[in-house]
């Protein structure tokens, strides 16, 4: 049977081809937009799985860049038991890199306290050096700084150059590749000089990075953190800088925004009579629930990405619709060319008929070759989307990371398929019901 | 019929009739068409263009519904059939021969024989039959050429092996030599006629070429839908 469908498609080479490519534009879209979504996944993982330790930030700040804290809390956290290492860390974005703009992919000082950095038993960056060498007490308070491959690559810098960030000059000591491009993108440097940098200051962090003693697990340390600053009320804290934090316009727009959409307290109010009025009056109505009240959130690697999940899970909605678009025109396609071989094979099916073949056996042959088209549009997608995603990886290797793993690839000339047989459905139901008769006597 | 009072016809027909309809108009086709043919007979079906014979082989194939009447074949009732009932008749009992061959023309000649059991899976296991009907058919040589590399005797030889491959009880062929030329179409009858003896298939041909006649044969002749005389 397959052979005759594979010899009945191929007897009509052109229009069969055309059906196969519209099939192959589509699924290959398909790929290509999912692998936007793949790649997400395989970044919050390769990112993730490399942080063991937890993430202490502000309450509501949707990434640590967004975030600030008390530097004081430092000693408070190191005080809980089953803490570690407690390793306070700044960012601000780098603007300008030896005297250009920079757009996108951007680029992140992330300042960080050597001798804490130094004491953690896992540190992503200095488990990465594929150059130089990773930072030494002696770095503390200077301008040098950690730069990834990839912005080593795009400068065209190595170690011992001298770098200009934001005004400032830095000299590189070592290199690192993490694979993430989530984490590739930052330059490191002593969190005194970020913030010297980002003009941040002196008694504020962006967040703690806390790793773990042996002897609790990260979810009950998780927990012994919350209870220690539940309660807490951040808005009676004020930096001294008027804007203070990263000194970053787009964190603190960012930051304003994500305020006044979930309607949440402000870090940094800058309307400080209005603030403490309104403080005040919300101290009394809400003294139960300020007990409550939770001005830092503590994220391990699982928290990190199941938020991501949901975020890819809402691309995903969108990339369905997308494709779905294309789907229906390739199958709209297959259901064309169907129906045309149905006008032209009329008196084909009256002669299989006469010979025995029941209704449902030429349904069948009608969506095999269908299906057929499906197989073989569905095998031309995968691979040209498989293909595309590599070539996009590769000719942009720090902006973008497509990922179409064999699930993805495997589901899509699955689904490929299907929708050959979908489209073959109807005109094989109209193949089926032609009068034999009539069939043989057209011919 | 028999001395018991039982018809003995392998094929009989009873008042057929068939009617077409077009909107509001009726074109009665057959006109309560009655006959009976034993097993092993060579019948000629002969008659005019629009007589109503090639409607009534169809009819004798199972290949439509007649508007009434009855038609049954080796005792068995076609008008009480189902759909598969019929197919399988047709795919074991009914061989087709047709004017213009109908061969699969993507199919070379062995798989052309052998498409009535492709669905069926059996294919594969009639294979070496196949090609030794091909090859009594005189086609021996020529088992992978396509239908449009062969000439129009070649390609109805090909027809007739693929409608004897299931070994018939009964043939049917419309207008067998309608598009061959006189040689070619005594063979093709030749090959038919030593079928006729040698298996004791009975075959019903429709034409309008009375040369291929025999004497013994028996001739239905058709007129506006009825038989004129019965041979």
């Amino acid at each position: 049977m397959i052979r005759f469908a594979l010899g009945n498609l191929t007897s009509r080479p052109l229009r069969s081809v055309l059906s196969v490519l519209g099939l192959a534009v589509a699924i290959g879209g398909m790929v290509g937009l999912f692998s936007i979504a793949g790649g997400i996944d395989q970044v919050v993982s390769k990112t993730f799985e490399q942080i063991p330790g937890l993430l202490v930030q502000q309450q509501g700040a949707p990434i640590p860049l967004f975030s600030t804290l008390p530097a004081n809390w430092e000693a408070e956290l190191e005080a809980i038991p089953g803490v570690g290492v407690v390793d306070p860390e700044v960012f601000c974005r780098v603007n300008q890199l030896d005297g250009k703009m920079i757009i996108n992919p951007p680029r992140f000082a992330i300042g960080m306290e050597i001798d804490a950095r130094l004491k953690l038993k896992r540190s992503l960056y200095r488990e990465n050096l594929v150059d130089g060498r990773f930072f030494l007490p002696a770095d503390v308070e200077t301008n040098h700084c950690l730069i990834s491959r990839e912005i080593s690559t795009s400068i065209s810098k190595s170690v011992g150059d001298v770098i200009d960030l934001n005004g400032s000059e830095f000299e590189i000591v070592g290199i690192y590749e993490t694979g993430s491009m989530m984490l590739d993108v930052n330059i490191l440097m002593d969190i005194n000089t970020c913030r010297r940098l980002g003009r941040i200051d002196v008694n504020t962090v962006g967040c703690f990075y806390v790793e773990a003693d042996d002897s609790v697990d990260n979810k009950t340390l998780q927990k012994s953190i919350e209870d220690h600053f539940r309660g807490r009320d951040l808005r009676t804290w004020q930096p001294r800088s008027q804007f203070g934090g990263s000194g970053n316009v787009l964190a603190n727009l960012a930051r304003r925004l994500d305020q006044s959409i979930k309607g949440t307290s402000t870090l940094r109010e800058t309307d400080e009579h209005h603030t403490d009025e309104r403080f005040k009056k919300e101290e009394k109505s809400h003294s139960d629930a300020e007990s409550k009240r939770l001005p830092i959130e503590v994220r391990s690697a699982d928290d990190w990405g199941e938020r991501i999940a949901e975020f890819s899970q809402d691309l995903n909605i969108f990339l369905t619709l997308m494709t779905a678009i294309g789907v229906s025109i390739a199958t709209l396609s297959i259901v064309n060319t169907m129906m045309m071989s149905v006008t032209e094979r009329t008196t084909e099916f009256g002669i299989l008929r006469a010979n025995g073949w029941s209704k449902s056996e030429i349904m069948r042959l009608m969506t095999l070759e269908s299906s057929l088209i499906g197989f073989s549009g569905g095998m031309i997608g995968v691979s040209i989307g498989w293909l595309a995603t590599l070539l996009v990886n590769w000719s942009w290797p720090g902006r973008l990371q497509l990922h179409a793993g064999f699930p993805l690839l495997f589901t899509s000339l699955i689904f490929s398929i299907a929708l050959g047989l979908v489209g073959g459905l109807y005109p094989a139901w109209r193949a089926s019901r032609l009068s034999p008769m009539e069939s043989i006597r057209r011919g | 019929m028999d001395k018991n009072g039982v018809s003995n016809a392998f094929i009989e027909v009873k008042d057929l009739t068939k009617a077409y309809h077009r909107a509001s108009l009726e074109t009665l086709v057959l006109r309560g068409v009655n006959c009976k043919i034993t097993e092993g007979e060579f019948a000629f079906v002969v008659g005019p263009s629009g007589s109503g014979k090639s409607t009534l082989l169809y009819l004798l194939g199972g290949l439509d519904q007649p508007t009434s009447g009855n038609i049954s074949i080796a005792g068995e009732q076609l008008t009480e059939m189902s759909s598969s009932e019929l197919d399988t008749l047709r795919r074991t009992k009914i061989g087709f021969i047709f004017q213009s061959f109908n061969l699969l023309r993507t199919m070379n000649c062995i798989d052309n024989v052998l498409a009535p059991f492709i669905p069926t899976g059996q294919a594969a296991a009639k294979r070496e039959e196949a090609e030794a009907l091909l090859a009594r058919v005189g086609l021996g040589g020529r088992m992978h050429h396509r239908p449009s590399e062969l000439s129009g005797g070649e390609q109805q030889r090909v027809a007739i092996a693929r409608a004897i491959l299931k070994k018939p009880q009964v043939i049917l062929a419309d207008e067998p030599t309608g598009e061959l030329d006189t040689e070619t179409g005594r063979r093709v009858f030749d090959i038919l006629r030593e079928l006729n003896q040698t298996e004791g298939t009975t075959i019903i041909t429709v034409t309008h070429d009375e040369r291929y006649i025999n004497q013994d044969d028996k001739v239905l002749r058709m007129q506006d839908g009825q038989f004129l005389t019965n041979r």
